[in-house]
C-alpha cells in the first residue's frame, strides 16, 4: 500500500463526484425538455489489489450513466397515447361535422324540411294565391338547399380529413425512418454516455408515432424495440417499413405498409389521430348516404304525389325535386321549370279545378305524417331526426372515450413523469451530496499529498 | 423513487384549468343562449323530441294564422248576411205594403223599382270580395259568384283551410247553398218584382211567406257561419294555447337552469383563479431557490 496509491484513489472518487456533478448539472438542465429522462451516476468499487496478503481498494469507477425509465409503464403509455389521440381527433372532427347540424340559425335540415310542410299548410288559406305558391317553392328551394349545402359540408369536411390523413404520412413515415436510424446509432454506440440522449429521441418518436398513428411497442433485449401497427411491424430494431395513402373504388381513404415484395393494406389496424381521422371519414360518408337516401325517397314520394295532382294550367304535375340517380343529396333542387312559374304547381285535385280547390295539396301535406323511409318504418321527419341523433349519440359517445382516455393518459403520463422525470428537488440534493463527496476526495488528496513531503523530508 | 417533478405538476395544474376553462366556455354559452341543449350530442336521446316540438310550434302557427284569415273571411260573409237580412226584411215591408188594396198600379210599378233596386243590393251584396276573394263563390272565388240576375256562377265545394292536423275551418261560403237551398232568395225577391210589376196583389200576398222564408234561409246561413267562426276561434285559442304548452316543454327540456348555470360559472370562476394561484406559488417551490 503506497501514499502514491491514496492520492490515485482520492482521484477516483474527485473523478466519480465531478461526473455526478456533470450527470446532476445535465439533468438539471434538461428538467424542462420534453421527453427527457433523469439519469442517475452509476459507481462501483474498484478492483482490490492483493498486498501483502491483504486486499486493498482502488477506489471508485464510474460504471454506467442510468437512464430512468420503466418498459411496462411505457409500453402502456404508448398505448394510451394512441387510444387518446383516436378519440380526441374523432370527438374533434365530428364534433366540427356536428356544428352543421345544431340548428341554431334555423337554416338546419330538420328546420326547413319543417318549414317546407309549413308553407304547405299556410297555401290551404288560398291553393291559388300567388304569393303563398312562391312560398312554397321558396320553402322546397330551402329544404333542398339545405340538403345540398350539408352534403357539400360534409364532402369538403371528408376531403379535407382525407389531406389531413395523407400528409400525416409523411412526418409518420419520417418518424419510422429516424427511429430505424437511431436504433442502429443506439446499438453501435451501446457503451456510449450519449445513448441516453438517443433513447430519449428514439421514445420521444414512439411517442409521436402512438399518437398519430397509435403504434404500439414491444421492448427486446437491451434497447432494442419493435414497434407494431396492429400485428404488422413498423420497426423491428433497426429494419423500417413506410406507409401509403391511397384510396379504394368508393374513394375512401386507405392505408398500406410495405412488405418485402409490394404492400397490404393496413387501414383498419390504423389507430392514433389517423385512426381517429378515418374513423370520423366513415362517419361522414354514412351521414352523405343517409342525405343521399332522404333525397331520393322524398323527391320520390313527393314527386309521385304530385303528378297526381293538377297545375293552375289544368295540366297533371311534374316533378317538384329534381335529382341525379347516385348523387341525389348534391343535385337535389326544385325542378327548374317549376322554379320559374309557379303556376306549374299541382295543388289541384282536378283539371278543372277552381281557385280553392287544394285537392292534391291535402295530399301532399299527409306525405309529412306518411312512413316513407327505412322499409315504411319512418316519416321524413323521423328519418332526419335519427340523422341528427346518430351524430350526437357519436359525438357523446367520442367525447366521453375522448375525456376518459385522455384522464388514462394524463393518469400514465404522470406516473411516467415520476418515474423519469427530472425532479429538482431530489437533483438539488444529488448536487450537495457530490459536492461533499468531491470535497472528501479532495482531502484525501490533500492528506496523501501532505504525507508524501513529509515522507520526502525525512528523506532529505 | 416515485415523486411529483415540477414539469409533471406544472402539467397537471395546466390541464386542470384548461379544463375549467373549457367548463366555463360551456356555462358560458349556456348562460348567453339560454339553452341547456344547443347541439345534438348535448342530449341525444332528446333530438327527435326536439325536433317534433319545434315542428309543432312553427304549425301552431300557421294553423293560428289560417284560422284568423278564416276569421275575417267569415265576419265578411257574416256582414253580407246581416245586409241581406235587412234589404229582405225591406222587401218584406215593400211586399205587406203593395199588398195592400189602397195602392195603384203606378204605386207598384213604383215599388217595383224599389224591389229591382233591393234586388241589386243582395247581389252586390252576395258578390261581396275581400281583398279580391269572393265569399259567396265557393271554391271558384277569384270570380263573382252571381250574375247580375241572381245565377249562381260558382263553385259548390266550400273552401277550406287547415287550422289542425286533421282539422279545418271554412274560408267562403257556397252561395248556391247560403242563399239558395232551401229559399231561394233571389227569386224570392224576383217573384216580388214581377208580381209589383204585373200588379197582382195576390201574387204579391203570396211573395210575403217566401220572403219570410228567404229570411230564415239567411238567418239559418248567419247560424252556420257563426260556427264556422266559432270553430276558427277556439282553433286560433287552441293553438296559441298549444304554442305556449309547446314552448313551456321546449324551455323545460332544452332550456338552461340559469341560477345554477350562474352558481356553477361563479364557483368554477373560483376555482380557476385558485389553480392560477397554485401554479404561481408553485414555481418558488424547490430546494435551489432555498439553497
Amino acid at each position: 500500500m503506497s501514499v502514491l496509491n491514496t492520492i490515485r484513489i482520492g482521484q477516483t472518487g474527485l473523478n466519480a463526484a465531478s461526473a455526478g456533478i456533470e450527470v446532476t448539472g445535465h439533468n438539471v438542465a434538461n428538467a424542462n425538455t420534453d421527453g427527457y429522462h433523469a439519469r442517475t451516476l452509476g459507481t462501483s468499487a474498484s478492483s482490490t489489489v492483493n498486498q501483502s496478503g491483504m486486499w486493498f481498494g482502488q477506489g471508485t469507477a464510474i460504471s454506467e450513466v442510468a437512464r430512468a425509465g420503466d418498459e411496462l409503464v411505457s409500453s402502456q403509455l404508448v398505448e394510451s397515447q394512441g387510444e387518446s389521440a383516436f378519440q380526441s381527433s374523432l370527438y374533434e372532427t365530428l364534433s366540427v361535422v356536428e356544428a352543421m347540424f345544431s340548428e341554431t340559425d334555423g337554416s338546419g335540415l330538420a328546420t326547413t324540411l319543417a318549414d317546407f310542410f309549413d308553407s304547405l299548410e299556410a297555401a290551404t288559406l288560398d291553393p291559388s294565391d300567388d304569393s303563398l305558391r312562391t312560398g312554397v317553392l321558396s320553402a322546397a328551394d330551402d329544404l333542398a338547399g339545405s340538403v345540398g349545402s350539408t352534403y357539400a359540408f360534409l364532402d369538403n369536411t371528408a376531403a379535407s380529413v382525407e389531406g389531413q390523413i395523407e400528409q400525416s404520412l409523411d412526418s409518420i413515415n419520417e418518424a419510422i425512418a429516424q427511429i430505424a436510424a437511431l436504433q442502429e446509432s443506439i446499438s453501435s454506440d451501446a457503451a456510449s454516455i450519449g445513448q441516453g440522449d438517443l433513447l430519449d429521441q428514439r421514445d420521444a418518436l414512439v411517442s409521436e408515432l402512438a399518437a398519430s398513428i397509435g403504434a404500439t411497442v414491444d421492448y427486446g433485449e437491451g434497447s432494442e424495440i419493435t414497434l407494431y401497427l396492429g400485428a404488422h411491424a413498423l420497426v423491428n430494431d433497426t429494419a423500417a417499413r413506410t406507409l401509403s395513402y391511397g384510396t379504394d373504388t368508393d374513394g375512401n381513404p386507405v392505408i398500406s405498409i410495405s412488405a418485402d415484395a409490394g404492400s397490404y393494406e393496413v387501414t383498419s389496424s390504423v389507430g392514433g389521430a389517423v385512426g381517429g381521422l378515418l374513423a370520423s371519414h366513415d362517419t361522414i360518408r354514412d351521414v352523405q348516404a343517409d342525405l343521399d337516401s332522404f333525397a331520393e325517397t322524398f323527391a320520390d314520394a313527393f314527386n309521385a304525389q304530385h303528378a297526381a295532382g293538377y297545375d293552375a294550367n289544368g295540366s297533371a304535375g311534374g316533378a317538384v325535386f329534381s335529382y341525379t340517380t347516385g348523387s341525389a343529396a348534391s343535385s337535389f333542387a326544385v325542378d327548374a321549370s317549376l322554379a320559374a312559374d309557379t303556376d306549374l304547381l299541382a295543388l289541384a285535385g282536378a283539371s278543372t279545378a277552381s281557385a280553392g280547390d287544394g285537392g292534391n295539396l291535402t295530399a301532399l301535406i299527409d306525405i309529412q305524417d306518411s312512413e316513407i323511409f327505412d322499409s315504411g318504418t319512418k316519416t321524413a321527419e323521423d328519418f332526419v331526426s335519427s340523422i341528427y341523433t346518430t351524430i350526437g349519440q357519436q359525438v357523446a359517445s367520442a367525447s366521453a372515450a375522448h375525456e376518459s382516455a385522455n384522464a388514462t393518459t394524463s393518469d400514465l403520463e404522470s406516473l411516467y413523469a415520476s418515474i423519469t422525470g427530472v425532479d429538482l428537488d431530489t437533483q438539488a440534493v444529488e448536487l450537495i451530496q457530490w459536492q461533499a463527496a468531491y470535497q472528501a476526495a479532495a482531502r484525501v488528496i490533500s492528506a496523501g499529498d501532505q504525507m508524501l513531503s513529509e515522507l520526502m523530508d525525512m528523506a532529505r | 423513487m416515485i415523486g411529483t417533478t415540477y414539469s409533471s405538476r406544472l402539467s397537471s395544474l395546466t390541464q386542470a384549468a384548461s379544463k375549467i376553462s373549457s367548463e366555463i366556455s360551456t356555462l358560458q354559452e349556456k348562460a348567453t343562449t339560454g339553452l341547456e341543449i344547443t347541439r345534438p350530442s348535448d342530449a341525444p336521446e332528446q333530438v327527435a323530441y326536439l325536433h317534433g316540438l319545434s315542428s309543432q310550434i312553427t304549425d301552431q302557427g300557421t294553423w293560428s294564422t289560417n284560422a284568423e284569415r278564416a276569421m275575417n273571411y267569415l265576419d265578411g260573409a257574416d256582414d253580407a248576411l246581416a245586409g241581406m237580412s235587412d234589404l229582405i226584411s225591406s222587401a218584406r215591408e215593400l211586399a205587406t205594403q203593395y199588398a195592400s188594396e189602397t195602392y195603384s198600379a203606378e204605386d207598384r210599378a213604383s215599388g217595383a223599382v224599389e224591389a229591382q233596386a233591393i234586388f241589386d243590393q243582395i247581389v252586390a251584396l252576395a258578390n261581396t270580395d275581400i281583398g279580391g276573394r269572393y265569399i259567396f263563390s265557393g271554391n271558384a272565388y277569384d270570380s263573382p259568384a252571381y250574375d247580375s240576375a241572381g245565377t249562381y256562377l260558382g263553385d259548390t265545394d266550400a273552401p277550406t283551410t287547415l287550422t289542425g292536423s286533421t282539422q279545418d275551418v271554412a274560408t267562403g261560403l257556397v252561395g248556391s247553398d247560403a242563399l239558395q237551398s232551401d229559399t231561394d232568395i233571389f227569386a224570392a225577391v224576383g217573384d216580388l218584382i214581377a208580381a209589383l210589376s204585373a200588379d197582382d196583389t195576390d201574387a204579391i200576398s203570396a211573395s210575403i211567406d217566401a220572403l219570410e222564408a228567404a229570411g230564415e234561409q239567411i238567418s239559418t246561413s248567419r247560424t252556420a257561419v257563426a260556427s264556422e267562426f266559432n270553430s276558427a276561434e277556439d282553433a286560433v285559442a287552441v293553438s296559441e294555447n298549444m304554442q305556449a304548452l309547446l314552448n313551456e316543454a321546449l324551455e323545460n327540456t332544452a332550456g338552461a337552469d340559469m341560477v345554477s348555470v350562474y352558481t356553477s360559472l361563479a364557483e368554477l370562476q373560483s376555482n380557476y383563479e385558485a389553480v392560477l394561484q397554485i401554479t404561481a406559488s408553485s414555481q418558488s417551490m424547490n430546494l435551489f431557490s432555498m439553497m
